[in-house]
C-alpha cells in the first residue's frame, strides 16, 4: 500500500545539515497496526510527515496505492490528504474558534459535501467517539480526553485508508491515554494505522509490527515486508474546493472568538466610510439648494407688470384682479409706479451725501419660496413687519456713505440699524434743462413781477382773447410748480402737455418717516423691500399732467412666475401685453455666473473633503491588511491543520477572502446604522446650530432637514467598503495560501 | 517558616469544577529540599502557583514567615517574589534578547541594585557555575544545561529564601539533570528548595523529603521535623524599582524583533500625519505667498483716512488729527493726473500727461531700484523709466541700459506749463532720480510741492478726499483706541488696508485649516485603532516574557510600562517618517509648481511671481512629533493594561 524506497531526509539549517532520515526503506499494508518507535529526534514524525505528504523526501522514492508521489502535483497531494489520510496529532490541533461539530465537519466540507451533509457525517462520527452530547461546545470548554477523541471523529470522518498518530496520548494521562489508544485502534480496523511513540510498553501493547527507528535509520523491523509494487502514473482528479459560503461561514465563528478584534477592525474602516456619507448627504442638500436657488434665478421669475389706468386706482382691487385672471404667479404685489427717495436721516441728523434714489424696490414676498431668495439679512436685521419699516439692499446702503470709506458690512449696518429716514414718496415734477422749455416753443421773461402786463407778447394776446393768467396756471396740478422757474427766468408755454415732465426726486412733495430694520446681503434681485401696507399707502402718483388724467398714467405691481409656469413664461408674457400690460423682465445677468461659481466652489469644497476622507479609508485598507498578516502568523497552525486535512491553497484564502468580507460588511453596516444615526441627531438636534453656522458660506440654505437620506448611497457605502476590505485582505490572503503545512504545524 | 494551612483551589471548567487542591496543609522550613510528586493534573504546579503568590487559594491561608498573605496584594505578592523567591522552570524561559548577564542581572535589577552591583554579583554568580566565558552571549547560543545553569544562577542571585523549581530536569538528559540538581542543592543549602517533578529516581537520590499528591491531596510526606510554632517575623519587603532603561530595553527589542510589522504599522499611522502636515503647509504657504504679494503692494504700515459721511477731510480736522499724539505723519493722498507741456532738455516740446506722486521709499522699492537720489527740495523731481523714455523719445530698453538712460536725463530740467487750467505758472523742476517703473509717467515731486500744486490747481477740495497716516504706535490696543476716537470725534476712518486684507486671508485660511485638519483627524482616529490592535498581539506574543518578568518580581505598572514605551516607539517612528515623508513631499511639490506652473505664468505675463505653494516649518513638525508620541501611548493603553491581567506565568509551563 505505501512503498518507501531509499528515502533520505535532509533538513539545512545555515550552513548545517541535519540528516533526519537515512536509507529507510519500507513497505506498509493495509490492516497493520504499526508503532514506529524511538527517542526524540530518531526521525519519527519526519517520517509520518513524509508519509503525508506535508514534507517531502530530500531524495529517494515514494509510492501510494502504485501511484509514483515524487510525480503528485500540490493539488494532488491535497486530494490525497483528504481522501485517503486521517491524521491524529498530540496536541490535538483543533481549531479553538469553531464548536466541536464544526471541527468534525470542516474535513468532510473540505471534501467537498455540502454543509448539511457534513454536518450529518460530523454527528455520526461523533456518536461514535461518545461525544454526541458536546458537539455545540468549543474545544476549550472539553478535557484533553475528550479532545482527543474530537480529533479521532475528524481523522475518520472520510473514512480514509490510512490514519496517521502522532503520540496521540502524549499530552494525556496514562488512563485516558490508554482510552484513547483503545479507540483509535477499535475505529482503524481494516485500515492501515501507523502511531508514533516513544513509549516502549505502549509499542508493544498495541502494534502488530514494531519499527524501531534511531538517529534516522531503521534499526528492527518485527515484520518486514516487501512488495514489488505496480507504479503508475494516473492522475487524481481534483475536488470541488470549499465553497466561498463556506469560507464566510468559517469566518463568522472566528470573528465571533475574536469579537473585539474585529469590531475594531471593522469600525475603523467605518469611520471613513461614515465621514464619506455624512459629507456627500450635506453637500447633497447645499448643492440641491444652490441648484434649486440658481433655477429659479435662471428662469427669472420676477416680472414687472404695468397696465394703464386712469386716476388713481385702487391698488388692492388691481392686485386681487391680477391674482384671479392669471393664476401663474406665486408671488404677486402691487408697487408704485415711480422710485422713491430717501432724503434725510432723522435719527444722526447727519446730511446726507446725496438723496438716496431706490429705483428696485418690491413688497415683502409672501411666498416663502421668494422670501427665502431674500433671507440673506447682514447680522439681525430682518423683514420689515410693518407698514414703518424697510430694508435696503447692500449696495444701496453703501451709497449712503462715501465709497472711499469702504466700510464693511457689519460697520454699516452698525451705523443705520434703527435709523429713521424721511423717505418721499410723492415728488414734484420739474423740467430738467431750460433748453427743453426753448424747444417746446416755451417763451420766459426775466425778473417777472407777476402781473399780466408783465407777460411775453404772444402770451398777452393769448390769454387776453381766452383766459386769465390765473385760469392759466391753475391747469397745472399740484405736483407742479408754476409758472415754471429757472434762474431769474420765468417760463411760459403754449402747451404744457408736450413738456417732458420729470420727478424731482430731491425735493418730494410729501414724505414719510420709516426705520431701517435690514440690509440684505446678497440682494438676489437687487430690491429694497417695503411693507405692503407702506406701498399701498404711497399709491400710485399721477403721471397726468392735468387733473383730468387725459395723459397716460399706469398702475404697477411685481409678480413672481410660480414653478410650475415658469416654462410657459413667454407664452405668458404674450398673453398679457395682448390684454394690454406691459411686462419687464428682471434682467440682472449675474445671477448665473454666481450660481455656477458657487457650485464650482461647492464641488471643490466637497472634493477636498472627501479626498481627506479618503485618507482615513486608505489608512483603514493598510490597517486591515495589517491585521490580517498579524492574523495569519497567529493562525499558522490553523492554517496548516487545515492543508493537512487536505485543504487546498484555494481553500484556505477563501477562509481569508471569507472574513474580508464579512468585515468589510460588517463595516459598512455599522457606517449606514451610525451615520443614519448621526443624520438623525443633527437633523433634530444641532438642526438650528448647523444651519447657521453654514449660511455663513452658503446663503439661502432650505429650510429643514439638512442631511438627505439616500439610499442609494447608503447601498453604495455597503458595497463599497466590501469592496475595500476585499481588496486590502487579497496579499494577506494569497500569503495564507502560501502558507507549507509542515511549517505551519512545526510553529508551536 | 512558609505555611500552608488546610488551602482549597477550585477551578471551573466549563459547568463542572475542579478540586486542583483539596485540603492542603504542608509546612516548609530552610534546608528542606523537598519533590513534589504526582501525576500530571495532580495540582503539583497549582500548588506552586499558591506558594508564590501567583494565584488565590480559593479557602485556607498561606503563611509566610508567620504572616497570614491574605491580606497581601498583588503588588506585595510581586515584591515577595522579587526578594524571596527563585524560579527554576522546565524550559529555563531565559529572556532571548538579553545576554546571560542581563538575564541573570535582571532580578536584581528589579530590585533596584545599582547596576555595577548587579553586575558584579551576577558575575560572581556566573563564575560559580562555570559560566563567566559565556556571559556574553545570548541564551540561544548555550546547550540546554547551560541555559538551565544559568536560570539556576537567575534564581539564585539575589539570595533568596525559597526557591520553587518546576520540573527543572524535564527538558535534559538523564546526566546533565542530575548534574543540575546537584549544583542547585549544594548551592541553597540553607533555603526551602521545592522540586516539583515526575520522576521518583531523582527524587530518592537527592530528596530530603518527598511529598507525593493526587488529584489535589497529599498523600503522603516524609518530613521528620515538629511544626514548631512560629512567631510573626515582619518579612522585608523592599520596593522593586525597575529601571526605565530596562523597560525601553524590552520594548525596543519588541518592536525591532517584528521590525517589518512595526514599521509597516508606523508608516500607516503616518499617513494621516503627513496629510496633517501638508496641509498645513500648503494653507501656511498660500497664506505666505499673499501676504508677500500684497505687503509689496500695499505698505504694511501704512493707514488711510476717509471721511465717512462728508466728502471731505477739512483742514481743521486734518491739522487737529494731525496733532495727534499717536500720529506721526499725516498728508492729503494726492494722485494727480495733470496735462502739462514740458520744455526739456534740448528745447524739445513734448505734451505729457503725467501721474503725479509724493515719493517715498516704499514707492520706489515697488517700482523697482532708484536710480540717482531723492529730491531735497521742492524743485527736484524723481521721474520713471517711462517718462524718462518719453522725454527721450526712445522705446522700451532692456534693463541693463537703464543707468545708461539715466545718465541721458539726469540733473536736466524739466519745464512745465499746466494745459488744462488757468494757470499760467510754468514751474522748473530739475531731474535728480530715476525710478525703474515702466509702465506708468510718474513724477515723483515732494509732498509739499504737490500739495502747493494741488491746492492752486485742483481748488480745495478735490484732492482732500483721503489723506494717509503713519502712526507712531505699532500696538493694537491704541491703535484701536485711535480708530474710536477719530470716527467719534471727527467721523474719519482709519484703516490699515494692509491689515484688513491679511486678517480676512487669516481668517480664511484659519477656518480652512481647522476644517481640513479636523476631518484628517479621521485617519488619525483609524491609525489610533491599528496601534491598539498591534500592541494587543504583541502582547499576546509576549506572554510568555510577560511571564518571566511576573515570576522575578515585575509589577503590572513595569509590564504596562514596557507596552507603553512600545507604542511610544511605534508613535516616535511614524512622526519621524511623517515629518520626513511630508517635508520631502513639500519640497517636491514645491519644486514641480516652480517649474511647471509658476515660470512658465511669469514667461507668459512677464510678472515677477515669486510663490512658495508649501511652506514647510518646525512648529506643525514639533507638533506632531509630540502628539505622535502620546496618541500612540494613549492609543496602547488599552492593551498594555490588558498585558497586566493575563495569566502570563501558566504560559511559562509546558503545554
Amino acid at each position: 500500500m505505501i512503498k518507501l524506497h531509499e528515502v533520505h531526509k535532509i533538513y539545512t539549517q545555515g550552513k548545517t545539515g541535519f540528516h533526519a532520515l537515512k536509507d529507510v526503506t519500507l513497505y506498509f499494508e493495509r490492516n497493520e497496526t504499526v508503532v514506529v518507535y524511538g527517542k526524540s529526534g530518531c526521525g519519527k514524525t519526519t517520517l509520518l510527515n513524509l508519509i503525508a505528504g506535508l514534507d517531502k523526501p530530500s531524495s529517494g522514492e515514494m509510492a501510494i496505492n502504485g501511484k509514483m508521489t515524487s510525480q503528485f502535483k500540490e493539488s494532488e497531494w491535497d486530494y490525497f490528504r483528504n481522501h485517503n489520510i486521517g491524521f491524529i496529532f498530540q496536541q490535538f490541533n483543533l481549531i479553538e474558534h469553531l464548536p466541536v461539530l464544526e471541527n468534525v465537519a470542516i474535513n468532510a466540507k473540505i471534501s467537498g459535501n455540502n454543509h448539511a451533509k457534513s454536518k450529518k457525517m460530523a454527528l455520526d462520527m461523533l456518536k461514535k467517539v461518545g461525544l454526541e452530547k458536546h458537539a455545540h461546545k468549543t474545544p476549550g470548554e472539553l478535557s484533553g480526553g475528550e479532545r482527543q477523541r474530537v480529533g479521532i471523529a475528524r481523522a475518520l470522518i472520510n473514512d480514509p485508508d490510512i490514519i496517521l498518530a502522532d503520540e496521540p496520548p502524549g499530552a494525556l494521562d496514562k488512563k485516558t491515554g490508554r482510552e484513547i489508544m483503545d479507540l483509535i485502534k477499535s475505529v482503524a480496523k481494516d485500515k492501515l494505522l501507523i502511531v508514533v511513540t516513544h513509549d516502549l510498553a505502549m509499542a508493544e501493547e498495541y502494534a502488530t509490527r514494531m519499527i524501531n527507528l534511531r538517529d534516522g535509520r531503521v534499526v528492527s523491523d518485527s515484520a518486514p515486508k516487501d512488495q514489488k509494487v505496480k507504479l503508475t502514473f494516473k492522475k487524481e482528479k481534483h475536488r470541488k474546493s470549499l465553497s466561498f459560503k463556506e469560507g464566510i461561514r468559517l469566518a463568522y465563528f472566528n470573528m465571533k472568538a475574536r469579537a473585539w478584534r474585529s469590531t475594531l477592525v471593522a469600525m475603523g474602516l467605518a469611520l471613513g466610510i461614515i465621514g464619506l456619507i455624512l459629507i456627500n448627504s450635506l453637500f447633497t442638500t447645499v448643492r440641491s439648494s444652490i441648484n434649486e436657488q440658481g433655477e429659479i434665478l435662471r428662469d427669472n421669475p420676477e416680472l414687472t407688470l404695468r397696465y394703464p389706468y386712469d386716476g388713481e386706482a385702487d391698488p388692492q382691487e388691481y392686485t386681487e384682479l391680477l391674482r384671479t385672471h392669471y393664476p401663474y404667479f406665486s408671488d404677486i404685489s402691487y408697487r408704485p409706479s415711480h422710485s422713491l427717495s430717501i432724503v434725510k436721516n432723522e435719527t444722526t441728523e447727519n446730511p446726507l451725501i446725496n438723496p438716496l434714489r431706490i429705483d428696485r424696490y418690491t413688497a415683502v414676498p409672501e411666498s416663502a419660496r421668494i422670501r427665502a431668495l431674500y433671507d440673506d439679512f447682514i447680522e439681525d436685521g430682518r423683514f420689515p413687519e410693518n407698514e414703518n419699516e424697510f430694508a435696503l439692499t447692500l449696495s444701496q446702503a453703501q451709497n449712503l456713505f462715501s465709497p472711499d470709506a469702504r466700510l464693511t458690512k457689519g460697520e454699516i449696518w452698525e451705523r443705520v440699524e434703527g435709523n429713521d429716514y424721511q423717505i418721499g414718496t410723492r415728488f414734484h415734477y420739474i423740467v430738467e434743462e431750460e433748453g427743453l422749455l426753448e424747444e417746446e416753443g416755451c417763451q420766459y421773461v426775466e425778473h417777472w413781477n407777476g402781473s399780466e402786463d408783465d407777460l411775453p407778447e404772444e402770451f398777452f394776446d393769448g390769454f387776453s382773447s381766452s383766459d386769465s393768467l390765473s385760469t392759466h396756471l391753475d391747469t397745472l396740478s399740484d405736483y407742479r410748480p408754476s409758472p415754471i422757474e429757472f434762474g431769474n427766468r420765468t417760463y411760459f408755454c403754449d402747451d404744457y402737455t408736450a413738456i417732458p415732465w420729470v420727478l424731482d426726486h430731491d425735493t418730494p412733495k410729501s414724505y414719510q418717516t420709516l426705520t431701517l430694520v435690514g440690509i440684505i446681503d446678497e440682494s438676489l434681485f437687487g430690491n429694497a423691500v417695503f411693507h405692503t401696507d407702506f406701498l399701498k399707502s404711497v399709491g400710485t402718483q399721477p403721471l397726468a399732467l392735468y387733473e383730468d388724467g387725459s395723459r397716460h398714467n399706469h398702475i404697477q405691481a411685481v409678480g413672481y412666475l410660480d414653478s410650475e409656469h415658469i416654462e410657459q413664461k413667454a407664452s405668458i408674457i404674450r398673453t398679457m401685453e395682448d390684454d394690454g400690460f406691459s411686462i419687464r423682465e428682471n434682467t440682472q445677468s449675474q445671477f448665473n455666473l454666481l450660481t455656477g461659481l458657487s457650485m464650482l466652489f461647492t464641488y471643490i469644497v466637497q472634493f477636498l473633503f472627501s479626498a481627506i476622507v479618503g485618507i482615513a479609508v486608505i489608512t483603514a485598507g493598510l490597517m486591515l491588511l495589517m491585521i490580517l498578516y498579524i492574523s495569519i502568523i497567529e493562525r499558522t497552525r490553523e492554517i496548516g491543520l487545515i492543508r493537512s486535512l487536505g485543504g487546498t491553497r484555494k481553500d484556505v484564502r477563501n477562509i481569508f477572502v471569507g472574513e474580508t468580507t464579512m468585515i468589510g460588511l460588517f463595516a459598512g453596516l455599522i457606517s449606514v446604522v451610525v451615520s443614519m444615526v448621526i443624520i438623525l441627531f443633527s437633523n433634530i438636534i444641532f438642526s438650528e446650530q448647523l444651519h447657521n453656522f453654514l449660511s455663513q458660506y452658503y446663503a439661502n440654505l432650505p429650510e429643514g432637514p439638512l442631511f438627505t437620506v439616500n439610499v442609494r448611497l447608503m447601498v453604495y457605502a455597503i458595497l463599497g467598503s466590501v469592496a475595500i476590505a476585499i481588496i486590502s485582505g487579497l496579499i494577506p490572503s494569497v500569503l495564507a495560501g502560501r502558507k507549507q503545512p509542515i511549517e505551519a504545524l512545526r510553529n508551536d | 517558616m512558609l505555611k500552608m494551612q488546610n488551602v482549597y483551589k477550585t477551578y471551573k471548567n466549563g459547568d463542572e469544577f475542579l478540586h486542583a487542591l483539596h485540603d492542603v496543609s504542608l509546612e516548609f522550613q530552610p534546608g528542606d529540599f523537598a519533590f513534589l510528586l504526582g501525576e500530571s493534573g495532580s495540582g503539583k504546579s497549582t500548588l506552586l502557583n499558591v506558594l508564590s503568590g501567583l494565584d488565590v487559594p480559593s479557602k485556607g491561608s498561606v503563611l509566610i514567615e508567620g504572616k497570614d498573605t491574605d491580606s497581601f496584594s498583588k503588588k506585595d505578592f510581586a515584591t515577595f517574589r522579587n526578594n524571596h523567591v527563585g524560579f527554576v522552570f522546565q524550559e529555563y524561559n531565559l529572556i532571548e534578547h538579553l545576554s546571560v548577564m542581563d538575564n541573570v542581572m535582571l532580578p536584581l535589577l528589579f530590585q533596584g541594585v545599582d547596576k555595577k552591583e548587579a553586575q558584579k554579583r551576577a558575575t560572581t554568580e556566573l563564575d560559580k557555575i562555570g559560566l563567566k566565558k559565556h556571559i556574553a552571549k545570548k541564551p540561544m547560543q548555550l546547550s540546554g544545561g547551560q541555559q538551565q545553569r544559568v536560570a539556576i544562577a537567575r534564581a539564585l542571585v539575589t539570595n533568596p529564601k525559597i526557591i520553587l523549581a518546576d520540573e527543572p530536569t524535564g527538558s535534559l538528559d538523564e546526566k546533565m539533570g542530575e548534574k543540575t540538581l546537584a549544583y542547585l542543592k549544594e548551592h541553597a543549602q540553607d533555603k526551602i528548595v521545592i522540586v516539583v517533578t515526575h520522576n521518583e529516581e531523582l527524587a530518592d537520590k537527592f530528596a530530603n523529603r518527598t511529598i507525593h499528591i493526587q488529584d489535589g491531596k497529599i498523600l503522603n510526606d516524609t518530613n521528620q521535623r515538629e511544626s514548631k510554632p512560629e512567631k510573626q517575623k515582619s518579612l522585608d519587603l523592599k520596593s522593586p524599582k525597575v529601571p526605565l532603561g530596562m523597560l525601553f530595553k524590552f520594548a525596543k527589542n519588541n518592536v525591532f524583533s517584528r521590525i517589518f510589522r512595526s514599521l509597516f504599522t508606523s508608516a500607516i499611522v503616518a499617513i494621516g500625519f503627513v496629510a496633517i502636515l501638508l496641509l498645513t503647509f500648503i494653507i501656511m504657504g498660500i497664506r505666505g505667498s499673499l501676504s508677500d504679494a500684497i505687503g509689496s503692494l500695499i505698505p504694511p504700515d501704512e493707514y488711510l483716512l476717509h471721511p465717512i459721511e462728508d466728502t471731505y477731510i477739512d483742514n481743521d480736522t486734518f491739522e487737529r488729527v494731525k496733532d495727534n499724539d499717536s500720529v506721526e505723519a499725516l498728508r492729503y493722498n494726492i494722485h494727480m493726473r495733470i496735462d502739462t507741456r514740458y520744455r526739456s532738455l534740448e528745447e524739445n516740446t513734448y505734451d505729457l500727461n503725467y501721474l503725479a506722486l509724493p515719493y517715498d521709499a516704499f514707492a520706489f522699492e515697488r517700482d523697482g531700484t532708484l536710480h540717482g537720489r531723492l529730491p531735497e527740495n521742492d524743485d527736484e523731481v524723481v521721474i520713471s523709466l517711462r517718462t524718462a523714455l518719453t522725454l527721450r523719445g526712445m522705446q522700451m530698453v532692456d534693463e541693463e541700459s537703464y543707468e545708461y538712460i539715466f545718465n541721458l536725463v539726469d540733473g536736466y530740467t524739466l519745464n512745465a506749463d499746466y494745459l488744462d487750467s488757468e494757470f499760467d505758472e510754468s514751474k522748473t523742476f530739475t531731474i535728480v532720480g530715476m525710478s525703474e517703473e515702466r509702465q506708468q509717467r510718474n513724477v515723483y515731486l515732494t509732498y509739499d510741492a504737490l500739495l502747493n500744486i494741488a491746492e492752486e490747481r485742483l481748488g480745495n477740495e478735490e484732492f482732500r478726499t483721503s489723506a494717509v497716516a503713519y502712526l507712531t504706535t505699532g500696538d493694537d490696543g491704541e491703535i484701536d483706541s485711535l480708530t474710536r476716537q477719530l470716527r467719534d470725534e471727527e467721523g474719519l476712518v482709519l484703516r490699515n488696508v494692509f491689515g484688513e486684507i491679511t486678517a480676512q486671508i487669516d481668517d480664511i485660511m484659519f477656518t480652512a485649516l481647522q476644517w481640513f485638519v479636523g476631518i484628517a483627524l479621521i485617519s488619525l482616529a483609524v491609525a489610533g485603532i491599528l496601534i491598539g490592535l498591534v500592541i494587543y498581539t504583541s502582547v499576546l506574543e509576549r506572554v510568555r516574557e510577560i511571564g518571566i518578568l511576573t515570576a522575578l518580581g515585575a509589577r503590572a505598572s513595569n509590564i504596562r510600562g514596557i507596552f507603553l514605551i512600545e507604542s511610544g516607539i511605534s508613535g516616535l517612528l511614524s512622526g519621524v517618517f511623517a515629518s520626513v515623508a511630508a517635508v520631502f513631499i513639500a519640497l517636491g511639490l514645491n519644486r514641480l509648481f516652480n517649474n511647471f506652473i509658476e515660470t512658465p505664468l511669469n514667461l507668459l505675463l512677464g510678472g515677477e511671481l515669486n510663490i512658495t505653494l508649501l511652506s514647510p516649518s518646525i512648529a506643525p513638525l514639533a507638533i506632531v512629533l509630540v502628539a505622535g508620541v502620546l496618541y500612540a501611548m494613549l492609543s496602547g493603553w488599552i492593551p498594555s493594561r490588558h498585558a497586566t491581567k493575563l495569566n502570563a506565568v501558566s504560559a511559562l509551563r509546558k503545554e
